[in-house]
């Protein structure tokens, strides 16, 4: 199983950093705390990582105002539940039954943890190989059909949606 | 004339900060006259020189501000987005356009705040126009000595959507393989439109 958030990667894969204590400070904003939580989604299995990460990134878009490409940290859930308190808890995307199976928050965080946090990703972000069990990117054009599909069977709770990205999704992008 | 600013192939981005200063004040000097920047006196450092002419010196900067305070997030719009939305309303937008280079070529060495070329580049990709200024603002940040305003002006590209950039990205290149592959797939893309 694997928890995975959203980064910005091109702040986490600086080729002249070789520590993450060099990083550049803004980086942090792709873990950014809220009471002391960081939001992260829950995949099961490998098998599945292209479908259920590109479901994520897809939800994870409707609360912005127009669709970019997104990139996901892929976390192993074992090292993370080994690591932190991790809880499950409703998501907040336009996506309800993505909010309701795969949302985890981890819990109690304070700098130690967010230090710790904060490597564990740069490791991950950092790997030159492009490894896709540790890292993945959606691009825009992907993310939109993407939206599309899931909004033609109903999946997206428009009423959730940013106004902006939803009338772009009502109108097929 | 190409829309595009001409550039010698092997050129990767540039190493330095320098190397890009040299860069970009021989791409000002060349630029197509539809900028009309031959006519000014070029350097990358001084602003005393520009003039503002249709926009007005106290709305450039009120958009560098906001430029420079504004934390981006690619997807969200915030103030410079809605700025930009104000003076659409005013201004043709190749005059807006024109502004954003100038901008963009008057902060591109202040290494300490990098922020404001981000932020330009983040805003300029919700900026769907036909603006060749647009387009050559992306490309000239393609040489820049920062991942993230490479990351950001190759997203440019591909929010346009444009068959007509192509040929800037096939031209990119870059050491690391994210990059090349999300350049790969961005070409891909808008040949396939």
């Amino acid at each position: 199983m694997f928890y995975v958030r959203k980064v910005v990667k091109s702040k986490w894969a600086n080729k002249d950093v070789s520590d993450y204590v060099d990083l550049e400070a803004d980086a942090l904003y792709s873990l950014e705390s809220k009471n002391n939580k960081i939001s992260v989604w829950k995949i099961d299995s490998i098998e599945d990582i292209n479908k259920e990460l590109l479901e994520i990134a897809s939800a994870l878009n409707t609360s912005r105002d127009a669709v970019s490409k997104t990139d996901l940290v892929i976390y192993d859930a074992n090292i993370v539940d080994g690591a932190f308190k991790v809880e499950k808890s409703p998501g907040a995307s336009a996506m309800d039954y993505l909010n309701d199976n795969n949302h985890y928050d981890i819990v109690e965080m304070n700098i130690s943890h967010l230090l710790k946090l904060s490597e564990m990703t740069f490791n991950l972000l950092s790997d030159e190989k492009g490894n896709r069990t540790k890292y993945i990117r959606f691009n825009a054009n992907v993310i939109k059909g993407k939206l599309a599909k899931i909004n033609d069977v109903g999946g997206i709770n428009l009423s959730k949606c940013n106004a902006n990205l939803k009338s772009k999704i009502e109108e097929g992008f | 004339m190409s829309k595009y600013i001409s550039r010698d192939d092997k050129n990767n981005s540039k190493s330095t900060l320098l190397d890009f200063e040299n860069y970009i004040v021989d791409v000002f000097y060349n630029f197509n006259s539809s900028v009309d920047f031959k006519n000014r006196k070029l350097t990358v450092q001084t602003n005393s020189d520009v003039n503002h002419s249709k926009i007005g010196q106290e709305l450039y900067n009120e958009i560098l501000t906001t430029l420079k305070n504004e934390l981006y997030e690619e997807g969200v719009y915030k103030e410079s987005y809605k700025l930009y939305c104000d003076l659409k309303l005013k201004f043709d937008t190749d005059e807006i356009a024109k502004t954003y280079l100038e901008i963009f070529r008057e902060n591109v060495s202040v290494k300490s705040d990098r922020n404001i070329i981000r932020t330009l580049l983040n805003l300029i990709s919700e900026i769907n126009i036909n603006s060749s200024i647009l387009w050559s603002i992306a490309q000239l940040a393609l040489n820049l000595p920062d991942v993230v305003s490479i990351d950001l002006a190759i997203s440019c590209f591909e929010k346009w959507g444009r068959k007509e950039n192509i040929d800037a990205l096939k031209t990119f290149k870059y050491s690391e393989k994210w990059i090349t592959d999300y350049v790969s797939d961005v070409i891909n893309y808008l040949e396939s439109l």
